[in-house]
């Protein structure tokens, strides 16, 4: 009831202020990386040609999953604890509206034409689909339990979902909105990232330490990588534009694992700052920053030299990373 | 057999199964599992139980579900250890029960294991912590859930040791065989560690008067007093303690410290261990706590969640070996997969004794307040081992005496 009364009221203030949910502006000049903080409440903005914050924006309780529109105008912020994901102008660095998004979401995904958000709701084993245009959920599909991840094809066709409990990623077919297969990972599967060219997808599991490479045509497993690093749980993944690198943030060992796309095997560990969770690459893919959570910063990676470049501080928690195009 | 109370159990098995069928559409594979559990004075003891397995079934059964695979609880109430173990060879032999679940005490404990021994099928031990399970009377059939009570033990004396840098100790032991077997393995910890107790006191059951044994811990002096005393005296033992104004650091085990709030509240005192708290936060146990109190609405607590992570375990063991074959889940289970018991560490079975390996809790009793119930009267103080090897508390492989081929 109260979670309920709850979400009324964000669309009720959204309508208040006249705000509309896809207000017109400009799009960066540059990439920004935006860095969620979940126990200081906002997002850092760095300036991702400099490596400095250049602002703050407040967004509301615990965010955590966060994303960027196709275009870079708008960004995405779960907020676990306002059962909605904040809508951010990204030139005026203002909320326009918050969309209700079930309880406690945590993490979620833009489609390639911005025009969704497949979000996981973790207390209702569904995913949602939500219409970034009207803010309402157009569909919700039952997955595993406590889903977790999601990650979206390059093409936008398929949808994974990976859940924590059942050990799966469900794939989601975003014509249908069906599940048309259900992948067994490693223990409790946290995020799936795929390919460029969408031929695979790597997909991390937390208890596992593994890291699945899944054929995405056949939905099958095509090799386990184990992240051999004392007490790594790893959560982020991301894959380089060119295809040839996926990184892997590996939590409480506190660095990020290198993999060797061609072979499918770790080539190197990073080390970067405290218990590393959320990662992004620029659109080039030669910078990669990774929010280490428990020392409140912000390790920049030169993906050519796979050396930590700068360290930027971040407010407190830093949970996830996004960078506009 | 208790067959109200096997009723009443089954009831919601119904629900569970109903709520079941909507995602396992495509269900073609069933296997059975075995739950026999106490009735009678051990009614709750056994209820605890039985919501743990139906959590777990409903989880395993989401997972089996969507790889055209379905588990079956099959549910039994028995007390004694000669009724327990013609039910679970009835469940093995003649339902066909791949796995039995059980083991509220180390009678029964020892029934099922004899059962799904004479059976070819696995028993997985949700209750018991007796040393002996896992050491002389061990068999490879046999895996434990539950803690031993070297675990349980060892983690607060780790604590006492490591974190409190409490190194003089008084153990008071009730003359039983549970408290026989905490003076054992708490020496043992300590003699690991090149230490000796200051003082061992054993006393026998129903003690009425602890005003000699208290003064002479007053005499001595120690820097913490550890108890394992039988349910039935702790009550009377932590009303003298206070009574005698003693306030070394109290601590003990092998109890369920819910068990003491039958007591007067201002008598509770003491470091006590635990499985699991229903007040756990990090690592989805907020959200397993909330699962079983939206279901049963109570607590989960210890008993509870092994019985919750048993039935998982199994769940797992049969999705991802493809079968309910004996052999396949034996060298599952012995090849260390990582379970996940929102414990937010990998929870392996050790291959020399077939204990989970798994972090414990230790929980200390809150300031008393009028009307509260007994559950709500502990707070979380510690995780112990909080970092690096699980192997840190409990009997390591050297000591064991567990031989699975003898």
């Amino acid at each position: 009831m109260r979670r309920g009364v709850r979400a009324r009221g964000v669309v009720g203030a959204a309508l208040l202020l006249g705000v509309t949910l896809l207000a017109p502006a400009e799009s960066p000049a540059q990439p920004y990386a935006y860095v969620s903080n979940e126990r200081s409440n906002d997002v850092t903005v760095i300036d991702a040609a400099t490596d400095r914050v250049v602002g703050t924006i407040p967004v509301g309780d615990r965010p955590r999953g966060i994303g960027v529109s196709p275009d870079g105008r708008t960004l995405y912020v779960a907020l676990g604890e306002e059962d909605a994901i904040a809508q951010v102008d990204v030139a005026a660095r203002k909320i326009l509206a918050k969309i209700p998004a079930g309880s406690d979401p945590e993490a979620f995904a833009v489609s390639p034409d911005g025009s969704r958000l497949y979000v996981s709701n973790e207390d209702a084993n569904t995913a949602s689909v939500i219409d970034t245009r009207t803010g309402k959920v157009i569909a919700t599909v039952p997955v595993g339990i406590e889903p977790e991840g999601v990650a979206v094809s390059p093409d936008g066709k398929l949808v994974y979902v990976t859940a924590e409990t059942t050990h799966t990623v469900s794939v989601i077919d975003t014509a249908s909105f069906k599940v048309v297969a259900t992948i067994l990972v490693g223990s409790r599967p946290r995020e799936a990232a795929f390919t460029p060219d969408g031929s695979r997808a790597y997909v991390t599991a937390e208890i596992g330490a593994v890291v699945s490479v899944v054929d995405v045509k056949r939905h099958a497993i095509i090799g386990t990588l184990k992240i051999e690093r004392p007490g790594a749980k790893p959560k982020g993944v991301v894959v380089r534009p060119d295809g040839k690198r996926a990184y892997v943030a590996n939590g409480a060992s506190n660095d990020v694992t290198v993999i060797d796309t061609a072979e499918n095997r770790v080539v190197k560990y990073i080390p970067v700052g405290r218990r590393p969770w959320g990662l992004a690459l620029t659109p080039d893919g030669r910078k990669l920053y990774v929010a280490n959570g428990a020392s409140d910063d912000v390790s920049v990676i030169d993906t050519v030299t796979e050396q930590v470049v700068a360290t930027v501080r971040a407010g407190k928690g830093p949970w996830g990373v996004t960078i506009s195009p | 057999m208790a067959t109200l109370d096997r009723r009443t159990f089954v009831k919601g098995l119904g629900v569970a199964a109903g709520a079941l069928l909507s995602r396992t559409a495509a269900a073609q594979e069933t296997y059975r599992i075995g739950l026999v559990v106490p009735g009678g004075a051990r009614l709750e003891v056994g209820e605890r139980i039985a919501f743990g397995v139906r959590l777990g079934l409903d989880e395993a059964n989401v997972m089996a579900g969507l790889f055209g695979k379905r588990l079956e609880l099959l549910q039994e109430v028995a007390d004694g250890a000669e009724a327990v173990l013609s039910v679970g060879r009835r469940l093995v032999r003649q339902e066909r029960a791949i796995g039995l679940v059980g083991g509220a005490d180390e009678a029964s404990a020892e029934a099922l294991r004899d059962a799904a021994q004479q059976g070819d099928a696995l028993f997985l031990n949700v209750g018991a912590s007796a040393s002996r399970l896992r050491g002389s009377r061990c068999h490879r059939h046999a895996f434990h859930v539950e803690a031993s009570l070297a675990m349980y033990v060892g983690a607060v004396q780790q604590w006492l040791l490591e974190q409190r840098k409490l190194t003089r100790w008084a153990l008071v032991t009730s003359d039983s065989s549970l408290g026989r077997d905490i003076g054992q393995v708490a020496t043992a910890f300590l003699a690991r560690r090149g230490r000796a107790p200051l003082a061992t006191e054993q006393v026998p059951g129903g003690t009425q008067d602890w005003n000699p044994l208290l003064k002479r811990l007053g005499g001595l002096g120690p820097d913490a007093v550890f108890v394992g005393l039988e349910e039935s005296d702790l009550p009377i033992f932590l009303r003298g303690y206070r009574s005698a104004g003693l306030t070394f650091q109290l601590a003990g085990a092998g109890v369920d410290p819910s068990a003491l709030s039958a007591g007067d509240p201002a008598d509770l005192a003491g470091v006590w261990p635990v499985l699991w708290h229903h007040e756990l936060q990090r690592f989805s146990a907020r959200e397993l706590n909330s699962r079983f109190r939206r279901r049963f609405g109570r607590p989960l607590e210890g008993r509870s969640w092994a019985a919750w992570a048993a039935v998982k375990l199994l769940g797992e063991a049969i999705v991802r070996t493809g079968s309910g074959d004996l052999a396949g889940l034996l060298r599952f289970l012995e090849s260390a997969p990582p379970f996940d018991g929102h414990k937010g560490r990998p929870l392996t079975f050790r291959d020399w004794d077939h204990q989970l390996r798994q972090p414990m809790y230790l929980v200390t009793p809150r300031k008393p307040e009028p009307g509260r119930e007994p559950w709500k009267g502990f707070e979380v103080v510690a995780e112990v081992p909080a970092r690096g090897d699980l192997d840190a508390i409990g009997e390591p492989k050297g000591e064991s005496r567990c031989r699975f081929d003898g």
